[in-house]
């Protein structure tokens, strides 16, 4: 008898009715609502922890977020499934005036509107332009747009330069594009993020705090969302386990890792499409798929946060939100735990061109520079942390970068079908695959259910050709 | 009539390799996306001339008007009723070398070389400060 290389060939395949690849929230939710529907599932992660795209840290004693954190109203999905397992939510601290520093000089100011002098109504003119092209883009079609091929063959920093948006409302949208997609604006097509805008209900309620994307947070952090989804799949999920190959046979699917084979009628393979080139497929994927998962590379977003003894910025009447046209850190927010004696938590996000140098550097030198950042908005306290920690998305073996996905020109219309078309029993879930809120943690619990409707048809249809055929016969 | 801006970040690079990168000619287009070119005596003394071409602009010459090793450089470019200045600074804090860079214009004329040219100079300096000192951190990695 020759021995196998494989471990996974010593053993006989398992079988389960749907096998979910990545244990993020999209995935984890698809398990859940399977196992609902009365489904076996089996769920492969590929990293020795789960919540891929959501993850946590303790800083001294402070819980932080450090992928997605922040809810905010009409996100149905998200806040159904927390309020489902239990975690609960506070309001992001936003009393007080926010702080911007633009072009060399410190300004505070109230509401949602930076001072930017005359500037500002340029800055009106091309948020109203881009939310009303925006509108015109179907939610889950973008192809389908009246203009789609024409704003897909441009950059969202190529439209901004033909519309004759002026520097501050450029480097303001910058500053958007870096926290949205952990990109430049020249480096995504403007289609995507027109259909991106459409999908979030608009660029107020995609970047406000009040009213908008960043309303709120959990208590016990976002990442908990997952780890209790996890801790009732029992061992239906296998961590440290990357899957290898997906083959479709004739009852389904045939799941490999280098433990085991499993098999089941329908496999959803929740991971981000440029991670997607990892897996073997066979049959090969049509050359589209592949082609997709070559052009939709993710994002670099990275983000810090600071522990300080005291939130010292409220009693200056600041809400700790701030902006920021320097960088590393070119957006802030306050995010510590609800409480009268609560410590005082800074976020800051390094994004896009920031963080393709800042997540270079040894990890002193960018707390450095974060701390830095922030002492620039809000004073030399800034710089007396007794905490901090970073999470580089970019640096993620598995994840490949952050928060989603930033297709660049001319890789919308002719792949964006192929981000979630089913192949065969082969169905597609993560925040990428919604067709709302695309890229925000309701993104992906929206795919997640999706594709357990998606597999739940699949398997009721099967069962019922199976019954057709035993009547024939 | 002076017209500044500045801008500071903490790095842990050390002194000595952040002033190398201050005083070493071909450091600086490196460090400097908008330079072409630098020349100038090494080591460089006050008083001493040299010679900038940023990209698509015509060669400028200079002066060095301080140089305290570890602590401070500062050069002049002459303007046409003005004094343009580029004020270098370093100091040692709790958490970290504080770096500085500056622009400064000075004279009659700076309210009106302010925005015509010191704006531009200004938005430039936190990615030259941020150079500046990844690469003394590089140069310190690399043993220089």
């Amino acid at each position: 008898m020759t021995a196998s290389p494989n471990a996974a060939d010593r053993v006989p395949a398992a079988e389960v009715d749907v096998i979910v690849v990545g244990a993020g929230l999209s995935g984890l939710t698809a398990a859940h609502r399977l196992r609902q529907f009365g489904s076996t599932v089996a769920v492969f992660e590929a990293a020795p922890r789960v919540g891929g795209r959501v993850s946590s840290a303790d800083v001294d004693g402070v819980h932080v977020d450090l992928g997605g954190t922040f809810v905010g109203p009409g996100q149905d999905r998200i806040l159904a499934l927390a309020e489902e397992v239990g975690v609960s939510r506070y309001p992001t601290y936003a009393a007080g005036r926010n702080v911007i520093r633009w072009r060399g000089e410190r300004r505070r100011y109230r509401g949602t509107v930076p001072p930017m002098g005359a500037s500002l109504l340029d800055v009106g003119r091309i948020q109203l332009t881009l939310d009303r092209l925006a509108r015109t883009v179907p939610c889950g079609d973008p192809a389908a747009a009246p203009h789609a091929a024409e704003w897909d063959a441009e950059s969202l920093g190529s439209w901004l330069r033909r519309s004759r948006a002026s520097s501050a409302a450029r480097d303001l949208i910058a500053i958007a594009a870096r926290t949205t997609w952990g990109c430049e604006p020249d480096e995504i097509s403007l289609l995507h993020a027109l259909h991106y805008i459409h999908q979030a209900g608009g660029l107020s309620s995609m970047l406000d705090t009040e009213g908008g994307a960043q309303e709120e947070h959990f208590v016990e952090g976002s990442h908990e969302i997952a780890l209790r989804l996890a801790a009732s799949l029992g061992e239906a999920l296998r961590l440290d386990a990357p899957v290898r190959r997906i083959e479709t046979t004739e009852a389904g699917v045939r799941v490999s890792t280098s433990e085991e084979h499993v098999t089941a009628r329908a496999v959803i393979v929740a991971v981000p499409p440029s991670q997607r080139t990892r897996i073997e497929f066979s049959p090969a994927l049509p050359p589209v798929h592949a082609q997709m998962a070559q052009r939709w590379p993710a994002g670099v977003l990275s983000k810090a946060y600071a522990v300080y003894e005291r939130p010292f910025w409220r009693d200056h009447d600041l809400s700790g939100q701030g902006l920021s046209d320097t960088g590393p850190a070119f957006i802030t927010f306050d995010a510590g735990p609800a409480g009268p004696d609560a410590p005082g938590v800074l976020l800051g996000f390094v994004g896009g061109v920031y963080a393709r140098e800042w997540d270079g550097l040894p990890e002193p030198e960018r707390r450095a520079r974060v701390l830095s950042s922030f002492a620039d908005l809000f004073g030399p306290q800034a710089l007396d942390a007794v905490g901090y920690i970073d999470q580089r998305w970019g640096a993620e073996p598995w994840v490949g970068g952050g928060p989603t996905a930033a297709p660049g020109p001319g890789a919308v219309v002719p792949y964006a079908a192929a981000v979630s078309a089913p192949v065969g029993p082969i169905l597609w879930a993560g925040t990428e695959t919604a067709d709302r809120w695309t890229g925000f943690m309701d993104g992906a619990v929206r795919a997640g259910e999706r594709a357990a409707l998606d597999a739940r048809r699949l398997l009721t249809s099967s069962s019922t050709d199976h019954e057709q055929t035993g009547a024939a016969r | 009539m002076t017209w500044r801006r500045e801008y500071t970040h903490l790095t842990t690079a050390t002194p000595e390799a952040v002033w190398k990168r201050w005083t070493t000619p071909a450091d600086w287009a490196v460090d400097d996306p908008d330079l072409r070119e630098a020349t100038f005596p090494v080591p460089p003394r006050v008083g001493a001339a040299g010679r900038v071409v940023n990209h698509g602009t015509p060669a400028q010459r200079f002066v060095f008007t301080e140089l305290q090793p570890g602590v401070a450089m500062n050069f002049r470019i002459g303007l046409p009723g003005a004094v343009l200045s580029f004020p270098h600074s370093m100091r040692q804090t709790a958490n970290g070398l504080s770096v500085t860079h500056a622009v400064e214009i000075t004279g009659p004329l700076a309210a009106v070389f302010g925005p015509l040219v010191g704006r531009k100079i200004a938005a430039g300096l936190p990615a030259v400060v941020r150079l500046v000192t990844t690469n003394a951190l590089a140069d310190m990695a690399a043993g220089e």
